[in-house]
């Protein structure tokens, strides 16, 4: 085989090149191992390596060039070197950086650029610290910065940094130093990680343990007073900001004085107060506080906002930082918490800032306990503490006593007798000898206990308790301990667990990160295998480089699965190394996470991002595999998930959402965080907020939603504290919340406000309902129509409008300072006015209120009577009365006019002749007057009292309590508001009959009724004789009359032999009168029947055709006397009418014997009967001469006739139209005429077709 | 109706004029024969030797009214055909019913017509059975 010219040669140079490589790798790996720590330089000198190794490989294949040209290779081969480099470091997503020995930057990656948002070319030659401080910079890191520079050390610190657009940034920088060959300083090499996330976790962590803390220790500890819980608060906040000075201000309730509850001062832990501040002389401090609630003065006596307390107290005091947190109480500045640093300023953090606000709202908070407090009874304050029990131990007797929440505590009946030494067993061994000490302690020098011990139940449970323990001591000698005692078992899992969650926190996410860098050829054969790798994997890279993957170090079962999921969405089988790398190959780059096995058989999670490597052509040259160990990270991850699990469950304890949300310059919101608290309260799924938060706020009441809104803009735009308080609807049901969160910028102008939601439901509507009183009172007060006057014993207060007009004042300065001035000297009973009234008060001072009559003087002196009522109130220490005057001068007339209208009526049924009875609505007798004791015999005094039932024969008398009970229940009335004739009894037995009207009335809201009853014995014999008289009377003279008419018939008639003209004449004459004699007789009995109500009426369904016909045949005789024709139309439809047939044939034929009176001899009489609206009318039309205008007002009146003339002519009482009109009416029908004088008239009378009532 | 035409009337009324009139009314216009009585008792006495095949019965009489005399004459002589017309001014429906009740055979009005008083009887005798 021949060999190309000058191969000799270039493979010795090539080798004497990669010799020489060795060499230097060896040298610079025992210097490494010296600087073990250093695996960028590892990386750095590994991969030098390799690019050495390329480079003879090249040389070697490469064709022979002249010396010059060996040169321009070698440099050829150092671009390369560089291009891998470059390839490495951009591709990391860690920000890196280059400087040279005096820290001015060399080289950066692409990821630092991002991160600092400069070009690399303003990069160049400035120093890290110049170009990234930022005036929140901590001066002390950039120091020790500056001295690891300068020390050549290099350095490893956490600082805040500012970008290009002064973004902060938390940054996490570890600076190696890199040595030259002669092992002087060449570089310092800088790897930079953004932590800002983790900072802000660790802010929200540390500011939501304070609170919680703070608040979950109030809330289960026994109920302190106010002083103590000032004196809590202003040493919490001293201990957690590291303070000297905190102190707890109230305002006046002008606003123009600032009065100090509680200072702390803590170097010398004293609490004082008492002091005060006049507002007028720190305006600018009073219009800032109320305005911005916020008062954060790193440097407080150039702060234009506190520069008033320079000399007056930051100078003399020493203070030079300020943070002031307004206590807001119903939306109005009622206080301030004041954190005064000395000695130097101080920058206060957004989370220091938000943790005295919390403070200020625990305030708040303890305010409103407060108020409910005030109200509440000692018994029901101890139901409000959760778990605490009380006990008692009598030294003399040895007895101890346990209440039975002690009892509950220890999980024993409550009939359980607990000795000293049992009790003392209940604590956990380890706790005992403490609490024996105790207890002996107390009883030999009378000091108490306060301790938290563990302790286990009756029932084996371990828990922990706080036992405080206190001595009565008596003549010296201890005579008894007593106590409390509380389950805290809750209070202290959650502080343990708070605890190791923290710690867990810090060490996770302080924990540094390492990056493994794996490089192979295009075949998978690993090249480079760099310290990061050997430390993640436990292997040495002498063991692996040369080593195919997937290696040892794969996971062989996820690169097989891997391998099937890849086959399977490429559509072609992908296996070994290619799983690796297909994906990088067509994409650029994949980036995934793997397991790696260590060499110890520990697994660890890795983020591996695979590049494919290419030279200029393009040509794969290899892959590089970098990988991060994210185990740490995904137990941070969990952690987190678990530390907010936890913080969930402790948030749930407490009536208070917390929540973390992220306000963006263009309007949107994105939630970070929601506690489960926040969620119930709000009724919202933390995914519902997450996906979109809009869905947090639309719960709230809709009238309230557009100030919730408002609130939301003006916090983002301002970047400052949200406040908000409204309703929200929740479950259909209104609740009140309070919000509260401050922000915090981060990037792009965003901030995140964390937050608290408190329900302040109850608060509220206890606040609205107390308002609404207040209103209605000072309506009621101001519009009353009684005098109301506020005064202590005599002196007047305050009085409402009706008193001036009621005592006649013009204003309030008139009215007289003392009761006693607005009464006249005596009162008309005599009685001396002061003394009367001295007792009155008395009397309500004993009884809280009195109610009296009293006679009071008006301003123009005179004088009126009134109703007093006095009704006693607490005034700060004295007891003041509310006396409600109502002039009851009204009443005074009203009463005595009722009481003469009495006297009258009294008179009036005393004297009257009708017997005048009252009953209750059981029927006894209230009342009995003088007519009614004559009517019944008995006397009124005998009566009153009695049933009145008594005054009844039977049926009535054993009907009559039945009557009145039905009626009362039902309403259903027999005789109320009805005169009826009925039978009453005597005294001595005798039933006579009365007329008796009952009415009713109400009297003191109950049923009274009154009867009135009238004797009517004389007029029931009168109308018998009446009734008896017309009886004879009519059969008296009908029967002369029957006789007279029946002999003129026959002698008329010619029976009895023909008579001459003149006879039959006179026979005629004779008949005629006889008849009219009849007719009077009938017409006379029919109208006194009528009068009387006593016509009766037999009422039968009948044809109104065949009622006709009858009778038209019944007076056929008028045709022959009358020499007239009477013409019947058939009814247009049969028809049925109810009547009484002879009546209806009485009106009838009164009818029709007038037609044929008044018709011309030869007329036509036209009777018709016809049909419509719901009645039959049957009518006569006759010829005669009509009904004059004058006469038709009267034509249906008794005795009535057209003139007397006409009567005599045509003959008639006069009676039958008004009989006809009476007769059709009581059969329920209707009687009338049409008639035009000169052409006739037609008399009707209709009847209704339907059914009528029976006619009584 | 009856098997023997209208033939006796026995009348009683304590009106003189009345008995005269009917009297002429039933003979002479009527062509019937006509036994007058002033009186109930007068009749109980006559009714068993004339056998009338009518009795006309006025009812407001003194001593003994009409309805006392019908039930008298039932109770004396029960085995005999009594056929009763009341004639009186009291012919409510009701009352009319009341006499039927007692065993009436019908009523005849007051006043009556004497040219067809005869007429009356003879359709109401029809009509028995």
């Amino acid at each position: 085989m021949k060999l190309p010219s000058g191969f000799g040669k270039r493979w010795l140079l090539a080798l004497l090149i990669l010799l020489l490589v060795i060499a230097l790798v060896l040298l610079f790996g025992q210097q490494e191992q010296v600087a073990a720590s250093a695996g960028l330089r590892t990386v750095t000198f590994l991969v030098l390596c390799v690019l050495a190794a390329g480079c003879v490989a090249l040389l070697a294949l490469s064709p022979a060039k002249t010396s010059a040209q060996s040169t321009d290779r070698h440099l050829q081969s150092l671009t390369i070197s560089d291009a891998l480099l470059a390839q490495i470091t951009q591709r990391s997503e860690q920000p890196m950086l280059l400087t040279d020995a005096q820290g001015h930057i060399v080289w950066v990656n692409s990821a630092f650029e991002s991160a600092s948002g400069f070009q690399r070319r303003e990069l160049i030659g400035q120093t890290v610290i110049a170009l990234l401080q930022g005036p929140e910079s901590d001066p002390d890191t950039l120091k020790i910065m500056q001295q690891g520079l300068l020390a050549q050390r290099g350095y490893t610190v956490e600082v805040l940094l500012y970008n290009k657009d002064k973004q902060r940034h938390w940054h996490a920088i570890e600076c190696k130093p890199l040595f030259d060959d002669n092992g002087s300083l060449s570089h310092f090499f800088s790897l930079h990680r953004d932590i800002s996330i983790k900072k802000q976790i660790h802010q929200r962590l540390r500011h939501h343990n304070g609170v919680l803390v703070a608040m979950h220790r109030e809330l289960t500890s026994i109920r302190r007073s106010r002083e103590q819980v000032m004196r809590r608060i202003v040493s919490v906040i001293a201990d957690v900001l590291n303070v000297e000075r905190v102190s707890i201000w109230f305002f006046s309730k002008n606003k123009q004085r600032l009065n100090c509850e509680m200072l702390y001062e803590r170097s010398k832990e004293h609490y004082t107060s008492g002091l005060e501040l006049d507002m007028a002389l720190t305006p600018r401090y009073q219009r800032a506080l109320l305005n911005e609630r916020y008062i954060a003065a790193h440097e407080a006596r150039s702060d234009a906002r506190t520069i008033e307390f320079t000399d007056i107290y930051f100078t003399p005091l020493n203070i030079f930082a300020l943070l002031d947190a307004a206590i807001i109480h119903n939306g109005d500045v009622v206080g301030v918490i004041c954190v005064e640093h000395i000695n130097e300023p101080r920058f206060w953090e957004y989370d220091e800032q938000l943790f005295v606000g919390s403070m200020a709202d625990l305030v708040q908070v303890e305010l409103v306990r407060e108020e409910r407090w005030h109200n509440e009874s000692i018994l029901e304050r101890t139901g409000h503490v959760a778990n605490v029990g009380g006990w008692e131990l009598d030294l003399n007797t040895r007895k101890l006593e346990w209440t039975k929440q002690t009892k509950r505590i220890h999980e024993v009946d409550e009939s359980f007798e607990p000795k000293l030494e049992q009790a003392i067993n209940f604590y956990a061994p380890e706790a005992r000898p403490k609490i024996q000490h105790a207890v002996e302690q107390a009883i030999t020098s009378g000091r108490g206990w306060d301790l938290e011990l563990p302790f286990i139940t009756a029932r084996g449970r371990r828990i922990w308790v706080r036992a405080v323990g206190e001595v009565v001591v008596k003549e010296g000698k201890p005579e008894r301990l007593y106590g409390t005692f509380q389950d805290i078992t809750d209070r202290k899992q959650t502080q343990s667990e708070l605890e190791r969650t923290t710690a867990l926190l810090r060490n996770v996410l302080s924990a540094a990160s390492e990056m493994s860098i794996i490089a192979t050829d295009p075949d998978g054969l690993i090249t480079v295998f760099n310290r990061g790798a050997e430390r993640l994997l436990g292997y040495r890279a002498t063991e692996l480089v040369g080593v195919a993957t997937p290696a040892i170090f794969h996971d062989s079962a996820e690169v097989r699965a891997r391998g099937e999921q890849l086959s399977q969405e490429l559509g072609k089988p992908v296996d070994g190394f290619r799983i690796f790398v297909e994906i990088a190959e067509q994409r650029g780059a994949e980036k995934r996470q793997w397991t790696y096995l260590r060499k110890n058989g520990e697994s660890v999670q890795v983020s591996l991002v695979v590049t494919a490597m290419r030279d200029e052509q393009q040509h794969i040259i290899g892959y590089l595999g970098i990988a991060q160990d994210i185990t740490e990270q995904l137990n941070a991850q969990r952690a987190l998930l678990e530390s907010k699990a936890q913080y969930d469950e402790l948030t749930a304890r407490i009536p208070i959402g917390t929540y973390s949300v992220l306000l963006r310059k263009d309007g949107r919101i994105e939630f970070t965080y929601v506690s489960q608290r926040f969620c119930q309260m709000l009724g919202v799924t933390e995914e519902a907020v997450f996906e979109n938060a809009i869905n947090a706020f639309e719960p709230a009441h809709p009238d309230d939603f557009p100030s919730l809104i408002a609130a939301n803009d003006y916090a983002r735009d301002n970047m400052t504290d949200f406040r908000w308080q409204g309703r929200f609807v929740i479950n259909g049901e209104i609740r009140y919340f309070r919000i509260a969160s401050t922000p915090t910028p981060v990037e792009d102008g965003a901030g995140l406000w964390n937050g608290v939601v408190i329900d302040v439901t109850d608060y509220c509507l206890a606040q609205q309902a107390l308002e609404e009183n207040e209103a209605k009172f000072r309506t009621l007060f101001e519009r009353a129509n009684d005098a109301i006057l506020l005064c202590t014993n005599n002196q007047i207060l305050d009085c409402n409008p009706c008193t001036l007009a009621m005592f006649r004042y013009d204003n309030r300065a008139q009215l007289p300072t003392t009761i006693e001035a607005l009464s006249p000297n005596i009162q008309p009973d005599g009685r001396d006015a002061g003394q009367q009234m001295q007792k009155a008060f008395e009397l309500a001072a004993r009884d809280q209120q009195a109610r009296f009559d009293w006679w009071f003087k008006r301003g123009d002196g005179s004088l009126f009577p009134a109703e007093v009522q006095l009704s006693a109130f607490r005034l700060g220490e004295q007891t003041a009365w509310q006396m409600t005057v109502r002039d009851i001068t009204g009443r005074k007339i009203a009463e005595q006019q009722a009481q003469e209208q009495h006297e009258h009526t009294q008179a009036i049924i005393d004297n009257v002749l009708d017997g005048i009875i009252t009953i209750d609505a059981i029927g006894i007798i209230s009342s009995f007057n003088h007519s009614a004791e004559k009517l019944f015999g008995y006397s009124g005094e005998e009566m009153i009292g009695q049933n009145v039932n008594v005054l009844m024969p039977e049926p009535y008398h054993s009907e009559h309590d039945g009557y009145m009970e039905r009626y009362l229940k039902t309403g259903e009335r027999r005789i109320i508001g009805r005169v009826r004739e009925v039978h009453a009894r005597h005294r001595n037995g005798e039933e006579f009959p009365i007329e008796l009207s009952v009415s009713q009335i109400t009297r003191g809201g109950k049923p009274v009724f009154i009867g009135m009853i009238r004797d009517i014995t004389e007029r029931k014999r009168i109308e018998k004789m009446k009734s008896e008289f017309l009886s004879t009377v009519n059969h008296e003279l009908r029967t002369p009359l029957t006789s007279i008419v029946g002999a003129l018939s026959l002698i008329g008639s010619g029976a009895l032999g023909q008579l001459d003209d003149k006879a039959v004449q006179m026979v005629r004459i004779a008949k005629t009168n006889s008849q009219r004699l009849t007719q009077l007789i009938n017409d006379l009995l029919d109208m006194d029947k009528m009068a009387a109500g006593k016509m009766v009426f037999d009422l039968q369904w009948l044809s109104v055709a065949s009622l006709v016909e009858k009778a038209v045949q019944h007076n056929r005789g008028l045709e022959s006397s009358y020499g007239v024709r009477f013409i019947v139309s058939p009814p247009t439809e049969p028809s049925m009418i109810q009547i009484d047939e002879s009546r209806f044939l009485q009106i009838l034929s009164n009818f029709l014997s007038n037609a044929a009176k008044f018709s011309p001899s030869g007329a036509e009489i036209e009777i018709t009967s016809h049909a419509q609206n719901g009645e039959i009318c049957i009518s006569v039309r006759d010829c005669g001469p009509g009904i004059s205008d004058d006469f038709r007002p009267r034509i249906f009146q008794k005795f009535s006739q057209a003139d007397s003339s006409d009567s005599r002519r045509k003959g008639g009482t006069g009676l039958g139209l008004a009989i006809s009109k009476e007769l059709a009416e009581s059969m329920g029908g209707r009687i009338g005429f049409d008639s035009v004088p000169g052409q006739g008239a037609c008399f009707y009378v209709c009847f209704p077709l339907h059914p009528i009532q029976a006619i009584p | 109706m009856p098997a023997t035409p209208l033939n006796t009337i026995l009348h009683v009324d304590d009106d003189a004029s009345i008995r005269a009139v009917a009297k002429v009314a039933l003979q002479s216009v009527g062509g019937l024969q006509v036994i007058s009585c002033a009186s109930g008792i007068e009749a109980l006495e006559k009714f068993p030797d004339c056998q009338p095949d009518l009795v006309l019965l006025d009812v407001m009489m003194p001593l003994m009214d009409g309805p006392t005399t019908l039930q008298k004459l039932q109770q004396q002589f029960p085995n005999q055909a009594l056929r009763v017309v009341f004639m009186t001014a009291k012919v409510q429906q009701k009352e009319i019913e009341e006499y039927k009740a007692l065993g009436a055979s019908d009523v005849v009005i007051k006043p009556f017509d004497p040219m067809t008083l005869a007429g009356q009887l003879q359709q109401i005798w029809q009509r028995l059975p």
